[in-house]
């Protein structure tokens, strides 16, 4: 194997390892703070006791998520040198805008979750953890932006004196057509994980024999609130990645028909082709009658 | 599959899908005489996108079903005392050992697919991976690197996975029936009780 090789499957291990933590942590982050404004609302004490215990395996997820989202920015500094000298202009600003998002808003209000229970008053402790949320959305979403520039490059300029690429509308960038629906999809999937992380401790606890009866009702309350996130939001990823495939098929028809192992082209491709003109390649359009 | 595939990327039975020939041919000739976007073949691994894509899927909608199935078990009031006829099922237990890892690897593969499908491009249509890795750092840099790397990770999986088994054992704490948070309801000397 060769160094591109090698950084390749660096770059895939760590980045499937880091998403294993990125899901958990969204959609945990959001059913907490569900459970726990229950807590507020009805001052059922099997609220709080669910927001206490899942607010503690929260914390080790969350923790795991930030050490190995360090280790994919130095990557790219050390394996892929050339790609943010030719990108980073791009790439860079909603990745830097990301890191600190972890760093300074979810931390900081995680930091204040954990120690403020019996200090700060208890409407501001539970919009800590909604504040803990909102940045991990708004962390997925500059992330996703950054990946998007990958899939579908928008508002940039190839600069012909340096041969880089220069940003030139950071609104384009965060508004590009992949961005808008892949962030719904991975959005709700994450949801969905969260959901399952929620079911499945509760289901846990709900069929073992040496949990307490008399904590029985409150793991139910769990897994229905689990069960119910993972549903819902399951109708919202396979409605998100319906609309993703198509615009997929749209910016990157070799993506999709990969995804198929379709080799050959479906009949009336040419009539459809002559039309319009699928991909932002500026490339001829082959006519010829079917 | 005929049809699925069209109906999928134009939203109609019969719509047109370019096929991976097609497009090769097309992309050797736009993207000739450029270092970073010159390669032999743009076509990415096609087990690795057609298996990722159906794992993705596949594992979604096993998830979504195992929601399902709880729901229905647990619907309506449920009794006071919280019997729910999933203790000590064979089928409940193995459903609260994999549920997560449903939708949990059905994100990892698709972004396994996301990613590899665009291969061999870093930047759809700008840069291709293979110009993009550095080009000063050595495979042994890469590979010393991803021995590191390896074994922190192992070490913390195995620390993750202990630690939420332990807290995940213990089950929820028991708080005071009338318990709260609020700062002004307290004495001193209860500040440190109700943090962990």
């Amino acid at each position: 194997m060769d160094a591109l090789d090698l950084a390749r499957w660096q770059f895939g291990i760590t980045t499937v390892y880091h998403f294993f933590f990125v899901p958990i942590t969204i959609g945990l982050s959001l059913l907490v703070a569900i459970m726990q404004t229950q807590w507020m609302r009805t001052r059922n004490p099997q609220w709080l006791r669910l927001t206490k215990f899942f607010g503690k395996l929260f914390t080790i997820n969350f923790a795991l998520g930030l050490v190995t989202g360090i280790v994919q920015e130095f990557q790219f500094g050390m394996n892929w040198s050339d790609y943010s000298r030719f990108v980073g202009d791009i790439f860079g600003a909603p990745l830097a805008i990301e890191a600190l998002l972890a760093f300074f808003l979810e931390s900081t209000f995680l930091g204040l979750w954990i120690f403020g229970w019996g200090r700060i008053p208890e409407k501001l402790h539970t919009a800590c953890m909604w504040l803990i949320h909102l940045g991990t959305v708004l962390s997925a979403y500059f992330i996703l932006a950054a990946n998007s520039f990958m899939q579908n490059p928008v508002g940039y300029w190839i600069n012909p004196e340096t041969g880089r690429a220069e940003l030139t509308d950071f609104l384009a960038v965060l508004t590009n057509k992949v961005q808008l629906v892949a962030f719904p999809h991975v959005l709700t999937a994450a949801y969905m994980t969260g959901g399952a992380f929620v079911l499945a401790f509760a289901v846990w606890h709900l069929w073992r024999t040496r949990t307490p009866q008399s904590d029985k009702p409150m793991y139910r309350k769990a897994a229905k609130l689990g069960a119910w996130t993972l549903v819902i939001a399951g109708v919202g990823v396979i409605v998100s990645g319906d609309v993703q495939g198509k615009v997929m098929s749209e910016v990157q028809p070799m993506k999709m028909a990969a995804a198929e192992a379709s080799t050959r082209t479906t009949p009336r491709v040419r009539a459809r082709r002559s039309r319009s003109s699928p991909s932002a390649l500026s490339m001829a359009p082959r006519r010829s009658g079917r | 599959m005929p049809k699925l595939l069209s109906y999928l990327s134009t939203g109609d039975l019969e719509g047109a899908v370019e096929g991976v020939n097609g497009i090769q041919e097309r992309y050797v000739q736009t993207y000739a005489g450029n270092d970073l976007t010159e390669v032999e073949d743009y076509r990415p691994l096609m087990p690795v996108t057609y298996w990722s894509f159906r794992l993705m899927m596949g594992l979604g909608f096993l998830g979504m079903g195992i929601g399902m199935a709880v729901l229905w078990r647990l619907r309506g009031k449920g009794d006071a005392d919280g019997e729910t006829r999933m203790e000590g099922s064979r089928w409940w237990g193995w459903a609260a050992a994999t549920v997560l890892f449903m939708p949990l690897f059905a994100n990892s593969f698709g972004w396994i697919f996301t990613e590899m499908g665009r291969q061999p491009w870093v930047v759809m249509g700008l840069m291709t991976t293979q110009t993009a890795v550095s080009p000063s750092v050595g495979a042994g840099t890469v590979a010393l690197s991803m021995v590191v790397y390896t074994a922190l990770y192992g070490v913390l999986a195995v620390l993750m996975v202990g630690l939420s088994l332990r807290y995940g054992r213990a089950g929820a704490e028991v708080v005071p029936e009338d318990a709260s948070y609020d700062p002004k309801g307290r004495t001193d000397d209860d500040a440190f009780v109700f943090t962990y």
